[in-house]
């Protein structure tokens, strides 16, 4: 799944100290393994079963998804601006692929 | 008596019907015990299932049109999320989707706020949970009831095919 879509905001600049909010969507499917095609064969689960944002190396948020997170997971977390630097986002799907996309930010 | 005065005193019952209709509705909306079977997945992510109601707020919509996305935010706002004390992790929880566990969430100090916004499945009307485990290892919980309509696809697809689905796997 080299095609996989992922939309993110970030704010370009924000002042040291101040906590700002990050959005994230990827386009996944998120196959919980409870569906069947219409021929009657069941879709094998697969989601993406943890996300993670590192901050300039640092991870500062996680979560773990199971199954009962939506199509196209979205999720919005907050962050404190440090120093200037790169904020990693990483999505672990279960087929052991790793999703990655990143924003530079800028601390004033 | 004077129409201005019907128009006054029919305020005023107005008004002692919305703040008595206040206590009853809150009463209603008391959290509810965890669920037996919820114990070792609280126990597993929060160490026991000593847990006090409050600090944490589940904020959904009560009613969905489709469980197949709704939105959801869970926060601990009276956290000052700094070194000493901060919200280490937020976990949700569902009562009757096939699977209970949502999402578990991790926090740092780095994180600024202990507050997240996600869309998720919800087979059908129940009790969704969120429990907190802070830095300090005190642990908190809140339960919001949310009703999910019937005749929406959702239903066809994701809830029966859930429950055999289940219902094989055992």
């Amino acid at each position: 799944m080299s095609e996989i879509r992922i939309r993110k905001s970030v704010p370009g600049s924000v002042r040291r100290g101040e906590v700002f909010e990050i959005k994230t969507l990827i386009a996944h499917p998120m196959d919980n393994g409870f569906m069947y095609t219409r021929g009657g064969v069941r879709i094998q689960r697969q989601i993406i079963h943890r996300f993670e944002a590192v901050y300039n190396g640092k991870t500062i948020f996680q979560a773990d998804w199971h199954v009962a997170v939506s199509t196209n997971p979205f999720i919005s977390f907050f962050a404190v601006a440090a120093e200037s630097g790169m904020i990693e986002f990483r999505w672990y799907d279960d087929n052991g692929e790793v999703y990655t996309d990143s924003a530079e930010i800028l601390v004033t | 008596m004077s129409r201005r005065r019907v128009l006054k005193a029919m305020a005023g019952g107005v008004g002692t019907v919305a703040t008595l209709s206040v206590v009853p509705v809150r009463s209603v909306s008391a959290v509810p015990g965890i669920p037996y079977w919820m114990t070792d997945l609280v126990v597993a992510r929060l160490g026991s299932t000593e847990l006090a109601e409050g600090r944490v707020i589940l904020d959904l919509p009560s009613r969905a049109d489709t469980g197949l996305s709704v939105p959801l935010t869970v926060s601990v706002p009276d956290s000052p999320m700094t070194d000493e004390d901060h919200v280490r992790s937020l976990h949700v929880m569902t009562t009757r989707n096939p699977q209970p566990l949502v999402t578990d969430y991790y926090f740092t100090p780095a994180s600024g706020r202990a507050q997240v916004s996600q869309r998720i499945r919800i087979a059908r009307t129940q009790y969704i949970y969120c429990f907190a485990l802070m830095s300090d290892g005190s642990r908190w919980m809140t339960a919001r009831h949310v009703s999910v309509s019937l005749g929406a696809c959702a239903d066809e697809i994701f809830l029966p095919d859930a429950r055999d689905a289940a219902r094989d796997q055992r």
